[in-house]
């Protein structure tokens, strides 16, 4: 270390030839001076020569507390880098623009010469200017106590700066609230506004104004979920939300309904009380179905449109998490119970009037049909599903005599419409249905609306609300909250964000619906009494006294086994395994209690006929018999397939399907090819044939 | 549609479905028995909830659950019709789920008759301290409504695999197979398979 005395001399009598630099601090290039600035690392370094112009020399008497002197130097022309390096606050290293760099000669009054009274903070001129010039002159210096004392590290422990200096350029005013040091919501911070506001380096106008992306972000928080913010915790921070928001009308209307969360709007679909049963329930049939089925999607689609997908989640739908609480969920509860209402009234107005014979609630079934066929043209599958569910409850479905006596037409359309309500393969029908548009009507052509001869498409669209209730349920059980660790489980989260998804892009389609209400039928809807489900059974059973085990509406599909005529009277076990056919026994039909005429029948009535039996034995072995068939010379084998399935009651359009084969003495059979004429190429040994299905052969 | 396959070597199918009151474990019982987790099965448009496992020995079972929707009322009993076997779930923290089942169980009765198997089940013994209901009432309700009984613990794995083969052994036309192959009736893979046996309640049927 050089001695300082040695390195004054040479310096300290020279005149400084640049104006402003004459009452400059003390010149860190010479650190050697102990006394004056022991701490400057660039001594070594950057001594002059003697002939340098510096005004190194300041006296320790300076009015200015000792202060870097590199500040200057983008006057000296040696070291061209260092002019751009401002002379102002550090903390801010780009220079705004519309900063003013005040001229040097002005430099000594308003720099902030206090922020830096030890150490000069500037980069050796070599250096990049921007850069933080706290770190590269630390590398420099020899002398280690120099490193912690670098004022500009500890940023918080700067004195404020003066008011004076004209660093804070931006134009907030005062009581701006945009400065991005405060966290979001301003009056949640513990701070005072004012304190953080000076250091704001903000420009004018800028452009990303936090708070201003706050402002139109909070109240489509507010309005999208408001749930976020509604439980009685939060009414404080709603209030100061609005403080921070200022009068907005829209979030003051948002945040009054927080304030007062305890008063849910009123839940739609039940404006006239629940049902003092009153209403006839016959009067169904004085709605047009049309009618019905667009006051039926009037109330569901408002429903729909007033839940809050967040309460379809399976933690809080099903309650996973509160035990015995009735009161979650209200917008869900909303939407079950007009789904129960309707499915009551279905009950209710199909078991009313209790002397109506069958021919005659064969019309009370129809029309829910047809209202079901509306709702479905509406896509409302919500009221379709209530329809056709009450329609197969026990006590509807067991009312067979009715069934018998509705039309092929709605008997058609009701299996059509059950399937699309049938929760097979997670109700993989329906949900096709939700995305595909509203182009086609398929259910619409039997009964063409009468009241609307335009009949305008519906783009709107109420889903069955059951299906995502599942879905997320289902999501819910199978999926933990977190994963190891704590971590939350996003994938879960994400998955029933999806679910959540499609119902609010279902919400906005819904929006579409332009009905209007009808009074009179609403009146009549919630009018009507609820049967408790003991009740509608009792009524069914008045209505039609339990008997045998009820025929299924339609024809089993047969599987065919095919059996031997003298088994007829020693049933085989049902749904046995389909063993080869029993050896046939040739033996006259000794018990063969169905037809006096048989043996008339089975002798040859004529040259050019002949009468045999065909058997088939349907799969649930309940349909299980023999008919007669008679085969003429002009027949082929696909002819008298036909005509065998149609005695069986199966219709001949499946008599591809059939194989027909005639069964001989010996366990031998002779299939008889669909070339074949049968009168001639059958076997004059046996009478007995059988209808087999093709394709694979039981053995 | 060519019946040839059920013609020629038929897979016995049984439709089992889940009842019971809401967040009684349910879907968690299902879940835990097909695959621990429903994590690889979740497709919107596949068939999710009807799990069709089947065995290479004996049965095809086909569970029904009814989650999420047990208060659409009017829509349970298309779940129930249909079915062979009824597993009416209760939670044994919970009396009221337990009061309930009388309700489920006589929704059975009412749709099926007593051409069904129905097995009581009282799920969550996981959660013993906090217990409502125990088992000798469970086991008394069981024999008042001739019904089978079980208590299950799907979130500890307890009897579940157990529960499953139990209704499986008391289905129609199982009774022969019932001592021989019991366990084989049904290709269970449970990924935890150290749940222990323990004493069941009576079965009455």
């Amino acid at each position: 270390m050089s001695p300082p005395q040695r390195l004054r001399d040479p310096i300290s009598p020279r005149p400084y030839n640049v104006p402003s630099v004459s009452p400059r601090p003390i010149c860190p290039r010479r650190p050697h001076d102990v006394p004056i600035s022991p701490q400057c690392p660039h001594g070594p370094i950057f001594l002059p020569p003697a002939t340098s112009p510096y005004p190194h020399d300041v006296p320790t008497t300076s009015p200015y507390p000792p202060h870097c002197p590199h500040i200057p130097i983008p006057h000296i022309p040696p070291f061209p880098p260092a002019v751009p390096i401002p002379p102002h606050c550090p903390h801010t290293p780009p220079v705004p623009p519309a900063v003013p760099i005040s001229p040097p000669s002005s430099h000594p009054p308003t720099v902030p010469i206090p922020h830096t009274p030890l150490m000069p903070p500037t980069v050796p001129p070599v250096l990049t200017p921007p850069r933080c010039p706290h770190t590269p002159p630390l590398s420099h210096t020899p002398y280690p106590l120099n490193a912690p004392r670098c004022p500009h590290i500890p940023i918080p422990h700067i004195p404020p700066c003066p008011p004076a200096v004209p660093i804070p350029h931006t134009p907030h005013p005062p009581n701006a609230p945009c400065c991005p040091h405060t966290p979001y919501p301003i009056p949640l911070s513990p701070y005072p506004p004012a304190v953080p506001i000076p250091h704001t380096p903000h420009p004018p106008d800028a452009p990303r104004c936090p708070h201003r992306a706050l402002a139109e972000l909070l109240p489509r928080w507010l309005q999208d979920y408001p749930e976020d913010f509604g439980d009685a915790a939060a009414v404080g921070l709603a209030e100061r939300l609005g403080a921070v928001l200022g009068p907005d009308a829209a979030v003051g209307q948002w945040l009054r309904e927080l304030r007062d969360p305890t008063v849910p709007p009123d839940p739609p679909g039940d404006p006239y009380g629940d049902g003092d049963g009153d209403a006839d329930p016959l009067e169904i049939l004085s709605f047009q179905a049309q009618e019905v089925a667009e006051q039926l999607t009037l109330t569901e689609a408002e429903l729909f449109l007033r839940l809050r997908p967040y309460e379809c989640l399976g933690s809080l739908w099903s309650q996973r998490d509160k035990k015995g609480g009735h009161g979650g969920c209200p917008s869900v509860r909303a939407t079950v119970r007009h789904f129960n209402r309707v499915a009551a009234a279905v009950v209710t107005s199909c078991l009313g009037g209790a002397g109506l014979r069958p021919p005659q609630r064969a019309r009370l079934l129809e029309k829910w049909i047809r209202v079901a066929q509306e709702c479905r043209a509406l896509r409302n599958f919500s009221s379709l599903c209530a329809i056709i569910s009450a329609l197969q409850s026990n006590p509807i479905h067991r009312l067979r005599h009715s069934w018998g006596e509705i039309s092929r037409d709605a008997q058609r359309s009701y299996e059509e419409l059950s399937a699309l309500c049938s929760e097979q393969n997670n109700f993989s029908a329906s949900r096709r249905l939700l995305l595909v548009g509203p182009r086609t009507h398929p259910y619409r052509t039997p009964y063409p609306p009468h009241s609307h001869p335009t009949a305008t498409p519906y783009p709107g669209v109420v889903p069955y609300l059951g299906t995502f209730l599942r879905d997320l349920v289902m999501l819910d059980a199978a999926m933990k909250d977190e994963v190891e660790d704590g971590w939350i489980n996003f994938e879960k989260r994400r998955k029933e964000f999806e679910v959540l998804a499609q119902l609010s892009a279902l919400q906005s389609s819904c929006r579409s619906y332009r009905l209007q209400p009808r009074p009179h039928f609403q009146r009549w809807l919630w009018g009507l009494r609820v049967l408790p489900e003991g009740h509608s059974h009792t009524l069914s059973c008045a209505i039609e006294p339990p008997g045998p085990p009820p025929l299924s509406p339609r024809p089993p599909r047969p599987t065919l086994v095919i059996t031997h005529f003298s088994s007829l009277d020693a049933p085989p076990a049902p749904a046995a395994p389909p063993a080869p056919p029993p050896a046939p026994s040739l033996s006259p039909p000794r018990c063969h209690r169905r037809s006096a005429s048989c043996g008339a029948a089975l002798s040859p009535s004529g040259s050019d006929c002949r009468i045999v039996r065909v058997r088939m034995e349907l799969h649930n072995g309940s349909l299980y018999k023999s008919i007669l068939v008679r085969i003429t010379s002009q027949e082929k084998t696909p002819a008298v397939v036909t005509k065998a399935l149609e005695k069986h009651g199966q219709g001949g359009g499946s008599a591809p399907q059939f194989q027909l084969v005639q069964l001989l003495p010996d366990h031998r059979e002779l299939p008889l090819p669909p070339s074949a004429n049968v009168f001639y190429a059958m076997s004059g040994q046996s009478c007995d044939f059988a209808l087999r299905p093709r394709g694979p052969q039981p053995q | 549609m060519s019946a040839g396959g059920d013609f020629g070597n038929p897979l016995r199918k049984f439709k089992l479905v889940f009842l019971g009151e809401q967040s009684v474990g349910k879907t968690s019982l299902i879940t835990r028995f097909m695959y621990d987790s429903f994590d690889n099965t979740y497709q919107v448009n596949e068939s999710l909830f009807v799990f069709s496992k089947a065995s290479s020995l004996q049965i095809r079972l086909q569970l029904w659950d009814t989650a999420g929707q047990e208060r659409f009322r009017s829509l349970i009993p298309s779940y129930i019709r249909d079915s062979a076997a009824a597993v009416v779930v209760y939670d044994i923290t919970n009396v009221n789920s337990f009061q309930q089942t009388t309700k489920w169980i006589d929704d059975v009765r009412t749709e099926r008759g007593s051409d069904v198997i129905i097995m009581l089940v009282g799920n969550k013994t996981d959660l013993a301290d906090k217990r409502q209901v125990s088992i000798e009432e469970g086991e008394r309700k069981a024999k008042e409504l001739n019904v089978m009984f079980i208590e299950t613990s799907a979130k500890a794995g307890y009897n579940v695999k157990q529960l499953f083969r139990r209704v499986a052994a008391a289905l129609p036309g199982m009774e022969s197979t019932q001592d021989k192959s019991r366990e084989d009736m049904i290709d269970i893979k449970l990924e935890k398979p150290q749940e222990q046996p323990v004493s069941e309640g009576g079965c009455s049927c």
